[in-house]
């Protein structure tokens, strides 16, 4: 009496036995696994959201403003994975992308005082520091 | 890069604006009031950016009108053209600072647009976008 159909949607639970051309309501039980997204996954929404973030804020005027924005927010939450592929980003593409190094990298400070107020001379600032401490862009 | 600019600013179209320079980062808006392109202006608690020592770094706008201030701006009433006077116009939205612009010779405005271009602009032109609206004006006495 093996049937090979499951979705027998009718309510038997009145009948007291089966024949064997029924086919009693089956439960399955499917295990609960966390989904944990792939490099590749996590690569994918880096770009995505680099990209929104890019064009929502493209307008602001301050920093503060781009980094609120729910882009930014999950490009830091993707963590210390993202580091490599913000240091390819900044590299090619100068910009407030390198506040987000700061915001995962949080005991680490290479800008010196006179970079103050000089975008590139920040970024310039976090390359260097990849470059001594061994970390390649992706 | 001034992409998107119909749906950030939907009246700049309409109002008429020139773009005045190429995107770039080194500076922003207040900076650019302030006649200085070399430098991103704003009171980041880490102190990337620049502010005056003097001056409590604080995104309330309090701390914007006296950055102002301490360049030898005060309040005024109006966007009216004045003889002698370099004016500024502050756009904020819920009393936050979003922006802002600074007035021509000729009575136009000039504006530094987050990380894209320089345009001259009318007061209207970047009103009910990204910037919200003027609500604060302050006005220098122009050295001889």
């Amino acid at each position: 009496m093996y049937a090979c159909h499951v979705t027998d949607t009718n309510d038997y639970s009145n009948r007291k036995f089966y024949h064997y051309w029924m086919v009693a309501p089956v439960s399955v039980t499917i295990p609960q696994i966390a989904y944990r997204p792939s490099r590749d996954d996590e690569f994918a929404k880096f770009h995505r959201m680099v990209a929104e973030w890019r064009i929502e804020t493209a307008y602001t005027s301050l920093a503060r403003d781009k980094i609120d924005h729910p882009a930014f927010k999950k490009i830091v939450g993707i963590g210390p994975i993202a580091i490599p592929w913000i240091l390819t980003e900044i590299r090619h593409r100068p910009d407030f992308l390198v506040l987000a190094l700061h915001q995962i990298h949080k005991y680490e400070n290479p800008v010196p005082a006179s970079a103050r107020g000089r975008l590139n001379e920040i970024v310039n600032a976090w390359l260097s520091w990849a470059n001594r401490n061994v970390i390649d862009a992706d | 890069m001034l992409t998107d600019l119909n749906s950030k600013f939907p009246q700049l179209v309409a109002t008429g604006y020139l773009r005045t320079s190429c995107p770039t980062i080194d500076y922003n808006c207040i900076a650019w009031a302030m006649s200085d392109n070399k430098h991103w202006w704003e009171p980041d608690q880490d102190g990337l950016f620049v502010w005056p020592d003097t001056l409590q770094r604080s995104y309330a706008l309090f701390a914007f009108v006296n950055l102002f201030k301490h360049h030898g701006y005060q309040k005024c009433s109006n966007d009216v053209l004045e003889a002698g006077y370099d004016k500024i116009a502050i756009y904020t939205i819920s009393r936050q600072f979003k922006h802002v612009a600074r007035q021509l010779a000729d009575g136009k405005w000039t504006s530094k647009l987050g990380c894209c271009d320089d345009i001259t602009h009318t007061l209207d032109g970047l009103k009910g976008g990204t910037y919200g609206l003027p609500t604060i004006f302050m006005k220098k006495a122009i050295s001889p």
